[in-house]
């Protein structure tokens, strides 16, 4: 995709028409309000919705991050997505769940803006040093009923005064870094094609699959860094991934491994 | 694994002679039988064929051979323990400012949500597996918590 593309309306036809073959996506439920896609895709889930499924919306009146944290979501700007799983996976092997989902908006955003997106660990997505997209990923249920629902929020076409004062300094879109206005029935499409395939890539292999490409796109690797795990603030050179995604740090000549916890600031 | 593969893998088994297939993952196994008495150890998940039953939660690495991490039973207090299936961050409420899911002397069913661990920002919904009264919250909110982490006290019914 590029600027050049026309700007198809968005729309439960069209977002539908331009998916690609895969299974994320059907049943497509979109909706031009909504409280929370997220909190949508969870009753869903309960109710037994199958993998795939995908609850999208023009704007949420509630939008949530993590922690309940409000995420701004205008109509007519962003993708406020959610796709039901049903990972036959544990709960800690599903924790590296975000992971996928935050490499594949990475690689979606950083490609059709032509600018360099990163991760910063675990889930959230940079561009230019600030918040483009985030990832809001849940879990219940249990035995041949759990789910997970992957939430994306993207701020696409925002342009930077269309965000809240105290949001400006940390908040971003592709339009204000990439400088057009980008199709978002194209971007529903690129994200789950990618989000899927990525994902069974996971299933099939594991984290290996794809912790190379998370290496690649990290904002934080290389860095001194300061977490926050709940229970302390620790600071440290960001050294590495394990295995299942947990960030290594090094302090001193020690290190330790984190599987949980904020990154609070990059240095 | 996609459950039309596993279809696709029962559907193998049924038109061969194979009595059994084994098919691993890297997080775990499942096994496609004939027989509903395997001779062959095995802690991964069992489809007996022709009356498949699939179940989607793979052995965990840690206690593929100890019962159940998430809940076991203290015999000498006569306290059921809840514990943390996972290392995270343990929330009581599903929100900063929400009423927390249990509190003491409140009662829980089988399927209830009692709390939330947080790992590499998934929030994974604890569901009680029994009935009871829940005696005692043992952690508390916002705390990070280890693997098998004890997290509520719960008297039986």
């Amino acid at each position: 995709m590029n600027a050049g593309s026309p700007l198809l309306p968005f729309t439960q036809e069209t977002v539908s028409a331009a998916l690609s073959a895969g299974a994320f996506g059907r049943p497509l439920h979109f909706h031009s309000l909504v409280d929370s896609t997220n909190s949508r895709a969870v009753e869903l889930a309960r109710a037994g919705a199958p993998e795939g499924t995908v609850v999208l919306a023009d704007a949420q009146s509630a939008g949530r991050g993590r922690s309940d944290r409000r995420w701004e979501s205008p109509p007519g700007m962003g993708i406020y997505l959610s796709v039901v799983l049903r990972p036959p996976l544990d709960a800690e092997r599903a924790t590296f769940l975000t992971s996928v989902a935050a490499l594949s908006a990475t690689a979606v955003a950083g490609e059709t803006a032509s600018v360099q997106a990163e991760i910063k660990w675990p889930n959230d997505v940079l561009a230019g040093g600030r918040k483009v997209a985030g990832i809001l990923a849940e879990r219940g249920g249990s035995g041949a009923t759990t789910w997970v629902v992957a939430g994306f929020g993207v701020n696409l076409n925002h342009r930077r005064d269309d965000f809240p004062a105290a949001l400006a300094a940390k908040a971003t879109s592709l339009r204000a870094e990439g400088g057009a206005i980008y199709c978002r029935v194209r971007f529903v499409a690129l994200l789950l094609e990618r989000f899927e395939s990525d994902y069974r890539a996971f299933l099939e292999v594991g984290p290996a699959a794809l912790l190379e490409r998370i290496r690649e796109r990290s904002a934080v690797l290389g860095h001194r860094i300061e977490i926050h795990d709940g229970a302390r603030r620790v600071q440290g050179i960001a050294l590495g991934l394990d295995e299942s995604g947990g960030l290594i740090l090094g302090k001193g000549k020690g290190r330790e491994t984190f599987h949980q916890g904020s990154i609070v600031r990059i240095w | 694994m996609r459950v039309e593969e596993i279809k696709k893998l029962i559907k193998l088994v049924e038109e061969s002679q194979i009595g059994e297939l084994e098919v691993r993952r890297w997080w775990g196994t499942i096994r496609i039988s004939r027989n509903s008495h395997s001779t062959a150890p095995f802690h991964g998940q069992v489809i007996q064929v022709p009356q498949p039953a699939v179940a989607p939660e793979a052995s965990s690495h840690a206690a593929a051979n100890a019962p159940s991490a998430k809940e076991a039973k203290d015999v000498e207090t006569g306290l059921h323990v809840i514990r943390s299936p996972m290392v995270g961050t343990f929330y009581r409420a599903p929100a900063p400012d929400a009423d927390p899911y249990v509190e003491a002397g409140r009662r829980v069913e089988p399927g209830q949500t009692v709390c939330i661990i947080e790992a590499m920002k998934l929030m994974n919904e604890i569901e009680s597996e029994i009935s009871g009264t829940i005696a005692k919250v043992l952690v508390e909110n916002g705390q990070p918590v280890e693997y098998g982490q004890p997290l509520f006290h719960v008297r039986l019914d």
